[in-house]
């Protein structure tokens, strides 16, 4: 009985062993000369530029008055705002292929109810634009960045 | 006597209650590391009204010396609307210290600016006081 399972415990060994040996060579990643593109999130600087441009995009909304009194609320409550700030970063982060993850409501979700119009998006994108702007952020990284947010607006306008 | 070991009971029930519920909450609140964005250093915002300021040179004054200022993340200087917004570290600087400021720059008493409600932000308010208490629980930042 002793033997069968020696012999059972050595079995599955060499049939590990043999199984990890034989893994083919090809399986292994071909080094070529091409180095990845950076992810945008990469381009833009990291979470502390994201951080940066996400401060001055909320000061330039807070000073917009177009939209500002939709977000009086948060301005108001510091647990609101860092919560509206988090949300914004993850946003920008997951959205730019960084280690961030968005896990607020769905923009339909968030703005049902709202009745926001097409000029206050608008007012918010100028406000985010001229963030941008400020850090000098190049214009291929800020057509990138707008073209993942852009989409939100069927989401965001008019519910 | 039997009064005193049935409150001795109940007091020694009550500690237990007391210690399995802050462990579970403690427990609660580290369970998961922080996330990138939420180890970043919090801030906070202010909103100053200028309406009073009629010298157009004042506000680009002002505009450089909120960005010069210790603890201000970012700041945005408004002639259309006649406002000043900052977001600060609140451990840096203070929204008193900002206005203080503002009123030495610009020579004149400024006011904070409040907003009219129009609509609420599409924030969590119900989860304030769980996350409030899981942010003063956590000690994996």
């Amino acid at each position: 009985m002793k033997h069968l399972r020696k012999i059972t415990v050595a079995g599955l060994l060499l049939v590990t062993v043999l199984a990890t040996s034989c893994k083919k060579d090809d399986d292994e990643p071909t080094t070529t000369t091409t180095t990845p593109t950076p992810t945008l999130y990469t381009r833009l600087g990291g979470i502390e530029a994201i951080s940066a441009v996400t401060d001055q995009f909320l000061a330039n909304v807070a000073n917009d008055a177009t939209i500002n009194g939709r977000f009086a609320d948060a301005v108001a409550n510091p647990y609101r705002l860092q919560l509206l700030r988090n949300n914004l970063i993850d946003q920008i982060c997951a959205g730019s292929g960084g280690p961030c993850q968005y896990k607020g409501k769905t923009m339909l979700q968030a703005h049902t109810g709202m009745n926001i119009t097409n000029d206050e998006f608008g007012a918010l994108v100028g406000d985010l634009v001229a963030a941008l702007d400020q850090f000098n952020v190049p214009t291929q990284e800020k057509t990138d960045l707008l073209a993942i947010l852009g989409p939100m607006q069927t989401d965001v306008v008019g519910h | 006597m039997k009064k005193k070991n049935r409150l001795k009971r109940w007091g020694g029930t009550l500690l237990i209650l007391t210690g399995v519920t802050f462990i579970s909450l403690f427990t609660w609140a580290n369970w998961n590391a922080p996330t990138i964005t939420e180890r970043l250093p919090t801030i906070e915002m202010s909103s100053f009204d200028l309406s009073q300021v009629q010298d157009a040179a004042a506000y680009s004054k002002v505009d450089a010396a909120l960005k010069h200022k210790s603890g201000v993340t970012a700041c945005s200087v408004n002639p259309d609307s006649h406002m000043a917004t900052v977001t600060f570290h609140p451990t840096e600087t203070s929204k008193e210290a900002l206005l203080s400021e503002i009123n030495h720059v610009t020579g004149t008493e400024v006011q904070y600016k409040h907003f009219d409600i129009k609509a609420g932000c599409p924030m969590k308010a119900t989860s304030e006081f769980f996350g409030k208490l899981k942010q003063s629980l956590c000690v994996r930042n």
